[in-house]
């Protein structure tokens, strides 16, 4: 008898955190499977979707009980503690996402931009897409939310996460998923858009690629000068700019290689790694899933739909006034997500005529709105919080 | 590179005129006071939630479409002359630092 009740506790104790188990917590599992699933499967942005997965099941696991003062067993707070610590110490004050900047400056390339500065426009015009989606979606959230939305069209996760965290968004966990989520379906979003809004006979233009020499003064003076103009016409995007811009610089003195590498690799994957289970913070499923959660992915969608309009139809505005006739498509890659936009538009070209070669000109369009998104991101913030 | 600056000026005129045209339409102020819900009631008692996991409702509402679609002008116009000088300041560089 004493045997079988012992048995019986026995089984009790062991599944006792089964009734704890709410209905949201099931859905955010499969909702991590899911993007774990194309983290691994489809390489959809694995570095961030898969620790981001993990960390959503993680997350929404019953918590275990602890005994309080009164001996009473109450929930303690388990993981969630750990990750609110890495939460308060890399993303709430938006440590991660500003050191990832330095490494994210050190791998870019903004040669073909200096040789032709033209394509800055391009990254300017790319950038539409956040402030239409940010008016849109006013009409849903209030301002602080509904910019923090918009800046998904930036195209750019460190971005989204830093204007967000900023701006204390409500919906951080659902802007960082529909912000990475969409950057690597570019491939996915933009040939479409680009099709509806272009002719054949624009698709086909092709562009001549003569890169003016740069001299290494000005690769040395450009992260300079860019640092300071943004401080003196968004003061709040400084940090942004700044961190992306010391990076660069680290990469074009010459005379560090060996912290560029590590700002490159080391640095960057270690605050990936971190950064991807930190977010997962946000994504508790009683926050996670709600009706906003679903109109931010939609609105998230509109952004990079509206940034690649944007674009291209600058590239369209170009041509109505210069003899060289401009490729529109490569408008489309004035988005950030870097390198990937420019070389969907390289294929995009290469698809409608195997001659024509946009791939430089579209890596110069791609690197000016890797500038562009952190200056709008700061002029976001400035313009939101007065 | 004179033609690329006065193209990149141009364009920067162009948008300020068209941004500075698009903030003196009255009729938005007029439209700003309507609210229609329709997703969801804003409960009242919700303050807005200073933590990542708040709990906030939807509504539908045109309160800050003045104020968002004027963000919008000076946004765009901010990032438009924000890149433009930087590429005036590249083509310029570029004249002086020959390789």
């Amino acid at each position: 008898m004493n045997c079988r009740c012992y048995v019986m506790d026995s089984i009790q104790i062991l599944f006792r955190y089964f009734g704890n188990i709410e209905w949201q917590m099931p859905v955010m599992w499969l909702i991590g499977a899911i993007l774990i699933y194309l983290a691994i499967k489809k390489d959809m942005e694995p570095t961030l979707l898969l620790p981001m997965g993990f960390g959503a099941i993680l997350m929404n696991l019953p918590t275990p009980l602890q005994m309080d003062a009164a001996g009473n067993l109450v929930p303690a707070e388990g993981v969630s503690e750990v990750l609110e610590t890495l939460y308060n110490a890399g993303i709430a004050n938006e440590l991660f996402p500003l050191i990832l900047f330095i490494g994210i400056g050190a791998m870019i390339d903004f040669g073909p931009l200096l040789s032709n500065p033209k394509m800055l426009l391009f990254g300017a015009a790319a950038q539409f897409g956040i402030f239409f989606t940010y008016f849109v979606a006013s009409f849903f959230f209030d301002i602080k939310d509904a910019a923090s939305i918009g800046i998904i069209g930036a195209a750019d996760g460190p971005t989204a996460i830093v204007v967000s965290r900023a701006l204390n968004s409500n919906y951080i966990g659902a802007i960082t998923v529909a912000a990475y989520s969409y950057m690597a379906l570019v491939p996915i979003i933009q040939p479409p858009v680009i099709r509806l809004i272009t002719t054949k006979k624009e698709r086909m233009i092709r562009m001549e690629y003569k890169p003016a020499s740069v001299s290494k003064t000005t690769r040395i003076l450009f992260p300079i000068i860019i640092t300071v103009l943004a401080g003196l016409f968004a003061p709040a995007s400084v940090a942004l700019v700044g961190f992306l811009m010391f990076g660069n610089l680290i990469r074009e003195c010459g005379v560090l290689d060996n912290l560029s590498q590590t700002a490159q690799k080391e640095l960057a994957n270690l605050v990936t790694l971190f950064l991807g289970i930190t977010i997962a913070f946000t994504m508790r499923g009683e926050a996670f899933l709600k009706p906003a959660t679903l109109l931010i992915m939609g609105l998230g969608l509109f952004a990079f739909v509206f940034d690649t309009i944007g674009g291209v139809m600058l590239g369209k505005l170009m041509n109505l006034f210069s003899k060289k006739k401009v490729n529109p498509m490569i408008g489309a890659a004035g988005i950030s997500a870097f390198p990937m936009s420019s070389r969907v538009i390289h294929k995009m070209g290469l698809k409608e005529d195997p001659q024509n070669f946009l791939l430089m000109h579209s890596t110069a369009a791609n690197v000016s709105g890797q500038i562009a998104s952190v200056i709008a991101g700061g002029l976001i913030l400035g313009l939101v919080q007065g | 590179m004179k033609k690329t600056i006065i193209f990149i000026l141009t364009i920067i005129t162009l948008i300020s005129v068209f941004s500075v045209s698009a903030f003196a339409e009255d009729s938005l102020e007029a439209s700003s006071d309507a609210s229609i819900p329709t997703i969801g009631a804003v409960d009242e008692s919700v303050e807005d939630n200073e933590d990542a996991v708040g709990d906030v409702q939807l509504s539908f509402t045109t309160d800050n479409m003045s104020k968002t679609l004027e963000h919008m002008g000076l946004g765009m116009l901010g990032v438009v002359i924000v890149l433009g000088l930087i590429a005036c300041v590249v083509l310029v560089l570029n004249k002086v630092f020959k390789s």
